[in-house]
């Protein structure tokens, strides 16, 4: 039973989002209203794992003083201050917005603004690939790029228009195909695991 | 004066050179900012869920309108937790259960309207030159993806090559794409560094 009733709820709340999409009954039943709600809710209590998880496992290096365990102080510092704050005044009080404006948002965009260094670096590394792939792979982005700024436009009259036309016509038909083979892939993976056929997710490896 | 005052904008400022000091080497301010940032996400992921979800689902849900059916989802979703029990990790399963049907239940439920209207939209007359290239490519990408089918028949062997240059063509724009992005981020924070912080360019 320690594997067979998993299966089946997995299999219940699967036919019962079927069913309360698709039929009469179920709409007027409201299942999909109830469903969302169970799961709203039983995500909220176990959002904490995460918590738990950084909190065992820097909690450990602090303990035992292993290498850089000052950062992991810091982490558990700044994990429990700023839920403290935000769990008696919510996230949006004013020192949870000071910490969240001051800290969170910049090193967030700074993160993501760092990742243009490395993808530059990645395109020099697809250049030097020399595959007729990946020339054809550059050439299109440099289009792309040329054609999103504006230096595009001054060096070449014209050139955002061929840009948007690569964009509207080969780009969006080769991802229509795309789209088409990952949603056929999405509802052939959802049958499987309706069916429990697929039971990874139960602590198992791969399907049955 | 050049530089502001305000002490929040002082700290946005010191904390984003701190990750761009990364770009030079690994150093003791990068680790800090990134060790912030992992601390106060988890953080605010459980203040957030707890105002939005747990409080109301207790206070309101439960204790004002009765509904105490509540607490089937709520004790369902604490049941992850027994993963820290050997004795009893077993019963982690069903959480995880309830949210792989409810995942694949959504799939089949919401997968099927958008997936028709891609496939309607690629039925076009072939007026255009535009419209031709459009239909090949597609079709092109979708025969690239036939993994059952041996590649032997001359239709799919040239199909599912002009479908992978197809396929490179959309990946090198959609790089170019993200290239910009990230870039236009990377400006947004110099504008913040040069404007907010320091008052160097006004507008």
């Amino acid at each position: 039973m320690r594997k067979e009733l998993p299966l089946l709820i997995t299999t219940v709340f699967g036919l019962l989002m079927v069913f309360g999409r698709w039929f009469w009954l179920g709409q007027l039943w409201g299942i999909e209203s109830i469903t969302d709600q169970w799961i709203i809710i039983s995500n909220g209590f176990a959002v904490a794992i995460g918590v738990v998880n950084l909190t065992q496992l820097h909690g450990r290096n602090v303990q035992r003083r292993r290498e850089h365990w000052p950062y992991s102080l810091v982490l558990i510092v700044a994990m429990y201050g700023y839920m403290a704050i935000a769990l008696y005044e919510t996230v949006e009080g004013p020192t949870a917005t000071w910490l969240y404006d001051g800290l969170f948002t910049p090193i967030g965009s700074a993160m993501f603004a760092l990742i243009a260094f490395y993808i530059t670096s990645a395109a020099y590394r697809v250049f030097r690939v020399r595959t007729r792939e990946a020339t054809v792979l550059m050439i299109c982005a440099v289009i792309t790029m040329l054609g999103m700024a504006p230096i595009g436009e001054v060096l070449i009259s014209g050139w955002h228009s061929v840009a948007e036309w690569g964009m509207d016509v080969p780009v969006s038909a080769a991802f229509r195909g795309i789209t088409i083979g990952a949603r056929l892939g999405f509802m052939a993976t959802a049958m499987r695991i309706i069916l429990g056929l697929e039971r990874a997710h139960l602590g198992g490896y791969g399907a049955s | 004066m050049l530089v502001t005052s305000d002490p929040m904008i002082w700290t946005g400022a010191l904390f984003t050179l701190a990750v761009f000091s990364y770009l030079y080497a690994e150093n003791p301010a990068w680790r800090i900012a990134e060790h912030i940032y992992v601390g106060m996400t988890a953080a605010y992921t459980v203040a957030y869920q707890f105002h939005n979800t747990i409080k109301p689902t207790i206070m309101e849900d439960m204790l004002v309108d009765g509904s105490w059916g509540m607490l089937i989802p709520m004790i369902v979703g604490l049941l992850i937790y027994t993963r820290y029990f050997p004795s009893v990790s077993f019963l982690q399963r069903y959480p995880l259960s309830l949210w792989v049907g409810y995942g694949a239940g959504l799939v089949m439920a919401y997968a099927v309207p958008p997936l028709m209207t891609q496939i309607v939209g690629n039925f076009r007359t072939f007026d255009s030159f535009d419209n031709v290239v459009y239909w090949i490519a597609t079709v092109c990408t979708l025969i690239y993806f036939f993994f059952t089918v041996k590649r032997t028949n001359p239709v799919i062997k040239y199909g599912a090559a002009i479908g992978r240059w197809a396929m490179m063509i959309a990946f090198g724009v959609s790089f170019g794409q993200t290239v910009i992005y990230r870039y236009n981020l990377f400006l947004s924070r110099m504008e913040y560094l040069l404007t907010d912080w320091l008052q160097l360019i006004e507008y």
